[in-house]
């Protein structure tokens, strides 16, 4: 399976660390026990940094990464940073990768460090073909957690596994879902093993077999048959599924944002438009209050007109009533007394035939009520009745 | 752990994208209720408005109605007579002294003889009455004279009633009730 990159290497250093007395040396020289040790190794393109602890049970607690914008995180271990930033002044043209990995089955992996690019762990290469992916190890209590992220499209996985070897199957299985048409570019370094690991202190003896997961065929070791895939990670059509979800979520967010504004369009043009009226509201309740005041006007004018006249009619058309009075009585016929007044008229005469007079006052209409008040005596000698009619005036 | 890190989980991320949408969708309700009410605030003034503006169009014709009344009103000088509001009774007595005085020279001008007379004021809520009792003697051609020429000259004196007696060969003896309408 695949070649190695044992020619590759051009340098193996070996750090070490005094916790006693905060010594940092670069040595071949196996140092005593109970002190951290880190190996550096250096190819054309890339210094691998391995650091784990080989004695002291101590691991180190606190994983130190790359952000996940590419800032590098100081390491809360001085040794480290130490190392960092000696290394990367002395070689600031490589990418250095951190890689605390299954070195041999003796040591105890404390954390997967990533710097610069973080998915640089995986991809030898051109990590520019792939500058969205960003994959990272966490050391945690009972195991250890990867995690992906993909910045553009904001796709976020953690899995997590118990046993160390298990990273490198799980960040394959992770390449291999989110790769896409990036997968021939893409070369991983699964596996760093030290043989002489018992030879420690001769440091240039050392052969690093890092082998590349490539077959010999050249295909990928993304095929199925490397990986099996398991189900709940490889449910693309899961996947598929958010992403149209997501797709739909944004075609929504999308007419909701156009629904808003055009409610607030619309909004702005009630709002106006509830200016405009209310401006015309006060105008018009202004001529609406002096044309009150006309109206209440003419109400009182009109009032007072009508208890004018309701007065005034009161008042007999007594002429008219002489005058139709006197049409009814004959050339023979004498008045001697005429009164008007509490509505009604009361005459008093002379006549040769007083009922011919009353018959032409009741014809007449103009009253409501003719009759004789007394009874109507007749003189012998001048054979003329002496009448009294009460006439009851009309009621206006 | 993983400061700066803004999201954990496919899930997690359609959850903000959801959270985003119900955000929106809230905003959207609130921004249509606003809508709503402030349609219905504009068409209930509308509707105000167009009310007052029927009204309001009318204003011509109340304004003629007004100059009718009005016109009316000054016309019915011929028929009433205008008191000030605050006129005491001294001035009632003046004023109807004076008219006592006009109704005697119509009297006198139709050759009537005034054998007495006499007058009163009558106080109502709206109007102020002179009220005069006079009586005349005199031919009854020169009372229908009289009757006419009150009638023409003195609209606003009304005869409330009279009594007419024969009274010495053709005279005749006229007890006249006048009124004049007092309008405060």
């Amino acid at each position: 399976m695949g070649g190695t990159v044992n020619n590759q290497v051009e340098q193996v250093k070996m750090y070490w660390f005094n916790s006693s007395s905060g010594e940092i040396y670069l040595s071949k020289d196996r140092l005593p026990s109970n002190q951290r040790k880190l190996y550096l190794v250096v190819n054309r393109e890339n210094l691998y940094f391995g650091g784990f602890s080989l004695h002291s049970k101590k691991r180190v607690k606190d994983s130190n990464i790359m952000n996940i914008q590419g800032h590098f995180i100081p390491f809360k271990s001085d040794f480290m940073n130490f190392i960092y930033s000696v290394e990367k002044q002395k070689q600031p043209d490589k990418h250095f990768y951190f890689w605390v990995g299954p070195l041999t089955s003796e040591l105890n992996t404390d954390s997967i460090f990533y710097d610069e690019i973080p998915e640089s762990l995986m991809f030898k290469g051109d990590p520019a073909a792939v500058p969205d992916y960003n994959l990272f190890v966490f050391r945690r209590v009972s195991g250890y957690e990867i995690i992906y992220f993909n910045g553009e499209t904001g796709d976020f996985y953690s899995i997590f596994v118990k046993e160390a070897g298990q990273i490198t199957e799980k960040i394959a299985l992770l390449m291999r879902k989110f790769a896409g048409g990036w997968v021939e570019k893409i070369k991983i370094l699964t596996e760093c093993d030290i043989p002489g690991i018992h030879q420690l202190g001769s440091g240039d003896r050392y052969t690093f077999d890092v082998s590349l997961i490539k077959s010999e065929d050249s295909r990928s070791f993304f095929f199925p048959d490397f990986f099996p895939v398991k189900k709940r990670f490889s449910n693309l059509s899961q996947s598929k599924q958010i992403k149209s979800i997501r797709e739909i979520a944004r075609q929504w967010g999308r007419n909701l944002t156009i629904i808003m504004f055009l409610l607030l369009l619309v909004i702005l043009f009630n709002g106006w438009g509830l200016l405009q009226l209310k401006k015309d509201n006060a105008r018009l309740k202004q001529t609406f209050r002096e044309v009150g005041k006309l109206l209440d006007a003419a109400d009182m004018i009109e009032l007072r007109l009508n208890k004018i006249n309701a007065k005034i009619s009161r008042y007999p058309d007594h002429l008219l009533y002489i005058k139709t009075i006197a049409q009814c009585l004959d050339e023979d016929s004498v008045l001697i007394g005429y009164s008007l007044g509490d509505g009604r008229i009361l005459m008093e005469g002379y006549s040769p035939d007083s009922l011919k007079i009353l018959t032409a006052l009741r014809k007449s209409n103009r009253f409501q009520d003719v009759r004789f008040k007394t009874t109507v005596t007749k003189n012998v000698q001048s054979q003329k009745e002496k009448f009294e009619i009460e006439v009851l005036l009309e009621k206006e | 752990m993983v400061k700066g890190v803004g999201f954990r989980g496919k899930l997690h991320l359609v959850g903000d994208m959801q959270k985003g949408l119900v955000i929106k969708m809230v905003s959207v309700v609130v921004l249509a209720v606003i809508a709503v009410f402030l349609f219905a605030a504009n068409k209930g003034l509308w509707r105000e408005n167009r009310k007052m503006v029927k009204y309001i169009k009318n204003q011509e014709v109340y304004k003629a109605s007004l100059k009718a009344l009005g016109t009316s009103e000054n016309q019915l000088e011929k028929y009433i007579v205008k008191i000030g509001e605050n006129a005491s009774d001294a001035d009632l007595e003046k004023i109807k002294s004076g008219y006592i005085d006009e109704l005697l020279d119509i009297i006198k001008k139709t050759e009537l003889q005034v054998d007495s007379y006499r007058s009163e004021i009558e106080k109502s809520e709206d109007f102020v009455i002179f009220k005069y009792n006079i009586t005349i003697v005199g031919d009854f051609i020169q009372v229908l004279r009289f009757f006419h020429r009150l009638q023409e000259q003195a609209s606003y004196m009304y005869v409330s009633g009279y009594d007419i007696r024969l009274h010495i060969k053709t005279n005749i003896r006229l007890g006249l009730a006048v009124d004049i309408i007092g309008v405060k």
